[in-house]
């Protein structure tokens, strides 16, 4: 809470107001330039727009309603705290699956298998399939 | 080292220093720590789903750019702009509860409850026009009538994040009614403060993954 002469002070409270409702337009200003850049073939610029602006929209929430601008450090550190470990977890999640190999599972239907895993998966048949005729 | 009387009204001192009742944290503060650290753990569940959702669309980006395309990105966008203006009426709710005026914040956050209702009925609307055009996941999921690799997956994240996101979202609504309750009481201010500021920051929070949801289920393929 604030001190009491903060709390009384109708300039105040109305100042911050006014923040807030400057965040909130500009919220809905990059919302707007975000669903416009889906009318665009931009290619990866797509993503990066939608995703790059998602990234602004959400500092503006915590930084100015969530009230980490003014918020004490250990405050701070929390959030950053929850972020850091979260890049963490999903670069390494990243490593993990970035290398590997695409493999057709058994719950997809054929037919929506891509070409190039099914002739992957070709390969691999008859080696099995030699086995059986062993028997 | 000095002796004497000098010495003996510094040792005095000192041991009335220590005899002080350590410091009080900031009033609120604890209440908002203790939020932050859930929070903190509700970024890493979230999370996870977000990096699911990554995994998926590079394996599958033409299955995802499919399924993307019959969602309804306008209903989406609305339900966006309502969120984004859901938390600056709680925002000002707590600016109200802060300067120790709870009863101004009770009609902000009556709004923000509302608002969240709205949203959870449009989003109703969306689930039940995806129901009617069989994009449920299941043995009848078709794509405009084919079978494409990875729109299923997709629908099978979107229907359980956005699901997930909708519960976070009505306790929320909870949260905030039962607030503006609390707000009428008798003596309310010093008590109703901290209350309010918690119920924001899980507010606000729920409208940040909402932001980062926005993008990846609406906007993954161009739409003219």
């Amino acid at each position: 809470m604030k001190p009491d002469a903060a709390s009384t002070d109708p300039r105040g409270l109305r100042h911050a107001r006014r923040r807030l409702a400057g965040a909130w337009l500009a919220l809905l200003v990059l919302l707007a330039l975000s669903a416009l850049s889906a009318h665009f073939h931009l290619g990866t610029g797509n993503l990066i727009a939608g995703v790059g602006i998602a990234i602004i929209k959400a500092g503006i929430v915590a930084w100015i309603f969530m009230g980490l601008r003014e918020a004490p450090a250990l405050l701070r550190l929390v959030a950053a705290a929850g972020l850091g470990i979260l890049l963490l977890l999903a670069g390494l999640s990243g490593v993990d699956f970035g290398t590997r190999r695409d493999e057709a599972t058994p719950y997809q239907r054929p037919e929506a298998v891509p070409p190039a895993l099914v002739q992957a998966h070709r390969a691999a048949v008859p080696r099995i399939s030699g086995l059986w005729m062993l028997r | 080292m000095a002796a004497g009387p000098e010495g003996l009204v510094n040792s005095t001192t000192a041991t009335a220093t220590l005899a002080l009742p350590p410091p009080e944290p900031a009033p609120g503060l604890t209440g908002k720590l203790g939020m932050w650290i859930f929070l903190a753990g509700e970024m890493l569940f979230f999370g996870a789903l977000f990096v699911a959702y990554a995994v998926a669309r590079q394996h599958h980006p033409e299955g995802f750019a499919a399924a993307s395309a019959k969602t309804d990105v306008w209903l989406g966008t609305v339900n966006t702009a309502l969120l984004l203006t859901s938390s600056l009426a709680v925002a000002m709710a707590a600016e109200s509860a802060e300067r120790l005026r709870p009863r101004d914040a009770a009609p902000w956050l009556w709004a923000a409850a509302a608002i969240g209702l709205v949203f959870i009925a449009i989003k109703g609307v969306e689930y039940r026009q995806e129901w009617q055009e069989g994009l449920f996941p299941g043995p009848g999921f078709r794509i405009d009538g084919r079978a494409v690799a990875g729109a299923e997956l997709f629908f099978a994240w979107y229907f359980f994040v956005t699901a997930l996101h909708a519960l976070h979202l009505a306790i929320g609504i909870a949260l905030c009614a039962g607030c503006a309750i609390a707000s009428r009481s008798r003596r309310p201010e010093r008590a109703a403060a901290p209350r309010v500021q918690v119920v924001a920051l899980y507010w606000h929070f729920v409208d940040v993954v909402w932001i980062g949801l926005y993008p990846l289920i609406y906007l993954v393929a161009p739409r003219s």
